[in-house]
């Protein structure tokens, strides 16, 4: 039942999005194109991030340490890059180890310790900006070749055989053969060339889906942060999903801001900027699924895009009062669905073994 | 019936803030070190910085009193169970309301007293719209259950973003010199106060005045104990006939105006007008205070000056620039995660002494 209202919604949009490229002018075609593509590009690593604590909070912990374990995989992985010569591949991996660390002494102080989750969190963010900026100033001289992740137009065109019908050549690089379709052939390019980490996440969030609501794993995870006493005594070990989850969601996490500075290409201060706060709003928002949580990120993503929006139609607003939206909407979805969503039973309570 | 306290839990209660502080040091010098950095020289402008001259001390202390303030706002939140990590947020918007006061209202002639009128209503319109902010969260809490860390920090990028619109190119309150700020305050403190040509001013009485407040609200008026009621457990307030929402709102309320306070004391003595950023973390600092200072007034006073140390040395260090005065946050962080931690340890050396106990009474 629940899942079909979330695949009517799905196809509705989908179905407006066909009819805007089929009928809209094609100035309102571009802008509205570019901005899905805009949208698409910063909901991804917030999804990812979002998508890693859907299960961190399903196991019981409330993970308020996202912003700074996000933080951390943003510096590491810019540090990681370069050493690699500008591998993002590599670089992202050094990344999420960092965050990685970071997620383990969380895990091992809210776990083991049995701390409070939500002091902890925050200390944890606060451990984080100070590390992160005292270390990138002093390695910000380094020399940094940031590439990015390549776009999905340039993987196809170099698959052996197919490359020539998936893509054709244009004077800017190759283009998906996409294009080639009739009336809605470059709305649909401007959309679906998107980096080669967009169309993973997205794969990624779905195996996330599948493996939390129809494995065994799953069932653990989401039975340990409802009645981890049952769990205990049926034999299942809490402490041990309990850092697994947590240390999934450092690694989801630290993925999530190493796409931000790859995509950024570059990184700043606190470059993150409360982002892995909007992702654990985006876990409330979207009703502890990763699927849901991708459709939140799309919306509070949306709300970022606007501003690109707002600039391409022409219209004139202070840059200042714009980069307020997306925490202005964060607050009205946390506001408007909290409540109606079911919180894990036995989330930010300690559990302690007899 | 007041609960007797041995003196091996006075001494854990003492010893923890202490040996954390040396702890997070030793990591902080450590951390220094990995970093490739000389710790002898980095402790030396450190020192140098925060203690060396007279006037050197006088401008440390001039951070006691927004130190302070920042840390009732988070300590009041939590005394009622909310996790306040919106103080920098109060912080922008209690700034903001005492600047425009002592800008404007020198000009609509209300009679400048040596400035005190102006200087009182500051103060108010500071506490008020630093508390209405913090009350904005309290809403969203008790009227929608949203989680009070998430909303506080949406709110203090908002705050942040907000002070940067007022004073920016396009904003109401530009000067219009090229720079985004606003124009200088026709009134403030008076720097100087006990230590000559230091930053220093009157708001530190106001400071050891509010954690005096704070003492009595909580300790010996009926609404702060059917606050901390709240906060121990809500449900039980619940049946006892507590009105759990107007105290968390009230408690809100009461917050954002320490972080609004907080604001004002900053601005008006150690700034001369509104700039964009002007908080320089004061509310993330307060959170360390707080919780150093095991949510005691004068625990929280004295944090508040180690803290203030802390953060003019870290300062000096980056003028200097043998390190980021970041390493101040990591530090803080560190005492943060000890202090929480050391819970733990008095829990379980009550577990053992328990277990003692019975012990020997089963072998007597």
């Amino acid at each position: 039942m629940k899942q079909k209202k979330g695949l009517i919604i799905g196809l509705i949009v989908v179905l407006v999005l066909l009819g805007i490229g089929l009928f809209a002018p094609d100035n309102l075609k571009n802008t509205i194109a570019s901005f899905i593509a805009q949208d698409l590009r910063i909901a991804l690593p917030l999804a990812l991030a979002a998508a890693g604590l859907v299960y961190c909070e399903r196991s019981g912990i409330l993970n308020l340490g996202a912003e700074g374990m996000m933080l951390t995989g943003a510096l590491f992985t810019w540090i990681g890059t370069a050493l690699f010569n500008g591998n993002p591949w590599l670089g992202i991996l050094v990344g999420m180890f960092s965050s990685l660390l970071i997620a383990l002494l969380f895990a091992f102080l809210v776990i083991t310790l049995r701390s409070n989750q939500t002091v902890i969190g925050v200390a944890i963010n606060i451990l984080a900006l100070g590390l992160t900026s005292t270390i990138y100033r002093v390695v910000q001289s380094m020399d940094m070749t940031i590439l990015g992740f390549p776009n999905i137009s340039d993987i196809l065109a170099k698959i052996p055989g197919l490359g020539n019908i998936l893509t054709n050549m244009s004077d800017i690089g190759p283009e998906l053969a996409l294009v080639n379709i009739p009336r809605i052939g470059s709305y649909l390019n401007i959309i679906f060339a998107q980096n080669i980490m967009v169309y993973i996440g997205i794969i990624i969030i779905i195996f996330l889906n599948f493996v939390l609501f129809r494995t065994d794993l799953g069932l653990k995870v989401r039975a340990v942060g409802e009645y981890p006493k049952a769990c205990d005594t049926m034999g299942i070990n809490v402490y041990k999903i309990r850092y697994g989850s947590v240390l999934f969601s450092g690694l989801l996490t630290g993925l999530a801001g190493g796409l931000l500075v790859l995509d950024i290409k570059t990184f700043v201060e606190n470059v993150t900027a409360g982002k892995g706060f909007i992702a654990v709003a985006a876990v409330i928002f979207g009703k502890y699924t990763p699927i849901g949580a991708l459709g939140a990120s799309l919306v509070f993503g949306g709300a970022q895009a606007v501003q690109y929006l707002i600039q391409a139609i022409g219209l004139k607003a202070p840059s200042d009062l714009m980069n307020m939206i997306p925490y202005v909407i964060t607050i009205i979805a946390l506001a408007g669905f909290i409540g109606k969503t079911h919180v894990p039973a036995a989330s930010t309570k300690p559990y302690v073994k007899e | 019936m007041k609960k007797k306290l041995s003196t091996g839990d006075v001494l854990i209660k003492v010893l923890t803030p202490i040996v954390a502080v040396g702890v997070a040091l030793i990591l902080g010098m450590i951390l220094i070190a990995l970093l490739g950095k000389d710790v002898g020289v980095a402790m030396g402008d450190f020192f140098q910085g925060a203690l060396g001259s007279p006037i050197r001390i006088g401008d440390t202390l001039s951070k006691v009193a927004p130190l302070t303030f920042t840390a009732l706002a988070f300590a009041i939140a939590l005394r009622c169970g909310l996790v306040n990590i919106g103080a920098e947020g109060q912080f922008y918007l209690g700034g903001i309301a005492a600047g425009l006061v002592a800008i404007y209202a020198p000009g609509l002639g209300i009679p400048v007293i040596g400035g005190a009128v102006v200087l009182l209503l500051a103060i108010i319109a500071g506490f008020i719209s630093g508390g209405l902010w913090g009350l904005i969260a309290g809403w969203l809490k008790v009227s929608f259950g949203a989680n009070v860390v998430i909303t506080t920090v949406m709110l203090n990028y908002i705050a942040s973003f907000l002070n940067k619109y007022l004073i920016g190119y396009n904003g109401p309150f530009y000067d219009g010199s090229g720079n985004p700020q606003s124009e200088a305050f026709k009134v403030s403190f008076e720097r100087g106060f006990l230590i000559n040509g230091s930053d220093m001013t009157i708001t530190i009485v106001l400071g050891i005045l509010a954690l005096v407040f704070y003492y009595v609200f909580f300790f010996k008026m009926k609404k702060g104990y059917e606050m901390r009621v709240v906060g121990f457990n809500s449900t039980a307030a619940e049946y006892a006939g507590i009105k759990v929402k107007s105290n968390a709102l009230l408690a809100m309320f009461m917050a954002g105006g320490f972080g609004g306070l907080a604001g004002v004391s900053e601005l008006l003595s150690a700034q001369s007008r509104i700039l964009p950023d002007f908080s320089s973390n004061y509310g993330f600092d307060g959170i360390a205070v707080a919780l150093l200072g095991q949510l005691h007034p004068l625990g929280i006073g004295l944090s508040a000056v180690l803290f203030a140390v802390l953060k003019s040395g870290g300062l000096a260090m980056g003028n200097k620039g043998t390190i980021s005065p970041y390493i101040v946050s990591a530090i803080q962080a560190f005492v943060i995660i000890l202090v929480v931690a050391s819970v733990f340890v008095q829990d379980e050396y009550t577990r053992r002494k328990l277990i003692r106990q019975a012990k020997t009474a089963k072998g007597e």
